[in-house]
């Protein structure tokens, strides 16, 4: 496996290195199919989107600046494209409204979570899922949802109470 | 009790690893000693875990990375880019150099023409005409040009230009209901008709009118020549302008608004949005009609000034010189003064009345008073001088 940074793969490939993209698809398929298929109910959608994700990765490449962080850039293009589609569609999909479960684990406990989320604001929830599930830090969130850290920071611990309260009876401890 | 010195946002950004690293250190401290804020620590914990439990399938296999047809980088100036621009930048100079020919060969021929203009008589006229030379060329505010008659025979529309013509003359006549009736049968031989008319009596018993008629464009030198017949022609202007620009520029406006309208047509048909969209688009579509509408109103407006020619004719019948009226009987003088003095009588009456109504009451009240000073006054007075 290339030791290689994402940054410099991606300066490989806008040099016109194919392998270099090759490398950076490997490594980041299943993370962007997974940030998709969490915002988009249909697997099937969410494969053609992940698709035009990388895709617009190929045709953007010397928008790319070197001291951008790929995965932050990454994102943007992700979540830029999961809007798009959410506009298409009308808002007609939600996290709470999917009758197609997804991944594993207890299907009722994942239900759950999924409504939470729903409940959730729109700013709040993107904030949790970019942290809880793609794992970026607060500095790459507020670059993704261009806000200050500070408001990333308070944006996170107001939905991780709000989820405690709609989550507990999830724990089996009621109200 | 533990001091709380930890803000309770600190916990969620202690627990994400997000804190300076001594911040770190005092925070996992104070969490160690304070029960509360390690309560909620452990609430925030369970929350992350219990989100983990939702995972989501890994990619399918299918998913492969797009194929990449040109994998050379994009330099920012290829030979494709620099044709591209090229060509833009010849065709922006074609255009502009196919626009501005036209107004310079145009500008040259008008400054050929001598910049003369007055009024004309008709034997002067007839001299021009037979002579057949140019005219004027006076350019007026506004792109308007003023041009002696006979210069019309060349200022025709050429092929593709649009001209409007407006002529104000102003004729003498024998008799005004005679040369009105001339005029109007001029007017309607030619296939054009009264827009206007205005007529008034002036004091020696003689006529005056003004007449505004429309006549086909291309016949506007012929019924000119006609109308200047009716008697002696004292003034007469000829204006032209050029509408081309406004009605090429107000035909790919519209052309532009009907691509507008077809698409928020499309829009409405495939429409997926919330009503409020459907509402606004519309909206949108109910505008950009009425745009169209005004637009296609501008444009025939425009299209029947060029295809009309506008005449303002003002017809005036010559002075004629009429006896005095017979003087007034002395009976009726003395008859006309005397109803004059009692309207005059009534008048100052009731003046005064008004007068009194209106000021009475403040004359009175500041007239009693300076009275009474005075009165007063007149009084200490006589006492003093008494008393010296």
């Amino acid at each position: 496996m290339s030791k290689e940074s994402d940054e410099g793969l991606m300066q490989s490939f806008k040099k016109g290195e194919t392998p270099a993209f090759r490398e950076l698809f490997e490594r980041y398929k299943n993370p962007v199919f997974a940030f998709v298929r969490r915002r988009v109910n249909d697997a099937g959608r969410a494969e053609e989107i992940t698709q035009d994700i990388f895709l617009a990765l190929v045709q953007r490449r010397n928008g790319y600046e070197v001291r951008a962080r790929f995965r932050t850039y990454l994102y943007k293009i992700a979540l830029n494209r999961v809007a798009e589609e959410h506009r298409k569609r009308s808002l007609s999909e939600s996290l709470t409204t999917s009758p197609e479960a997804t991944g594993g684990g207890d299907p009722n406990v994942v239900q759950q979570v999924r409504e939470a989320l729903g409940r959730l604001e729109p700013g709040q929830r993107e904030v949790v899922l970019l942290r809880e599930y793609e794992g970026l830090s607060y500095q790459e969130i507020a670059e993704v949802l261009k806000m200050p850290v500070g408001t990333v920071r308070s944006r996170l611990f107001r939905a991780k109470l709000a989820l405690r309260d709609l989550l507990a009876p999830a724990w089996g401890e009621g109200a | 009790m533990t001091k709380h010195y930890v803000e309770s946002e600190e916990l969620q950004a202690y627990l994400d690893r997000e804190l300076e690293p001594t911040r770190q250190v005092e925070v996992g401290t104070h969490i160690d000693q304070c029960a509360e804020c390690s309560r909620l620590l452990s609430d925030l914990k369970r929350v992350s875990t219990t989100l983990q439990r939702w995972q989501v399938e890994p990619a399918p296999p299918t998913l492969r990375p797009p194929v990449i047809v040109d994998a050379k980088p994009q330099a920012r100036w290829s030979w494709t880019r620099l044709a591209l621009g090229f060509s833009g930048a010849v065709a922006v100079v074609l255009i502009l150099v196919a626009i501005s020919i036209p107004n310079l060969l145009r500008s040259r021929l008008s400054s050929q023409k001598s910049p003369y203009i007055t009024p004309s008589t008709p034997e002067a006229d007839r001299k021009e005409v037979a002579g057949g030379s140019g005219g004027a060329g006076k350019v007026m505010p506004g792109g308007r040009s003023l041009v002696s008659p006979n210069q019309l025979q060349s200022s025709q529309p050429a092929a593709g230009r649009m001209i409007t013509y407006q002529v104000t003359m102003t004729i003498e006549v024998k008799e005004f209901d005679q040369a009105k009736v001339r005029l109007l049968k001029i007017v309607s031989e030619v296939g054009g008709y009264m827009a206007g008319a205005s007529t008034a009596n002036i004091p020696g018993g003689s006529q005056r009118g003004n007449l505004t008629v429309m006549v086909p464009a291309a016949q506007l030198s012929q019924v000119l020549e006609r109308i200047r017949s009716l008697g002696r022609v004292t003034r007469q202007d000829l204006s032209t302008e050029e509408v081309t620009d406004q009605v090429v520029d107000l035909e790919a406006r519209l052309r532009n608004s009907r691509a507008t309208e077809q698409r928020l047509i499309e829009v409405l048909k495939n429409r997926t949005g919330k009503v409020g969209d459907v509402l606004e688009v519309e909206r949108e579509i109910s505008r950009t009609r009425q745009e169209i509408e005004r637009m296609e109103a501008q444009r025939q407006n425009l299209l029947q000034r060029v295809e009309l020619a506008t005449i303002q004719v003002t017809l005036g019948e010559e002075f004629k010189a009429e006896l005095m009226p017979a003087p007034v009987g002395t009976w009726t003088r003395l008859r006309n003064a005397l109803v004059d003095g009692y309207d005059n009588f009534l008048a100052s009456f009731l003046g005064m009345v008004v007068f009194v109504a209106r000021y009475g009451l403040t004359l009175a009240f500041w007239g009693g008073l300076g009275w009474l000073t005075w009165r007063g006054l007149r009084r200490s007075l006589l006492r003093s001088g008494r008393s010296l």
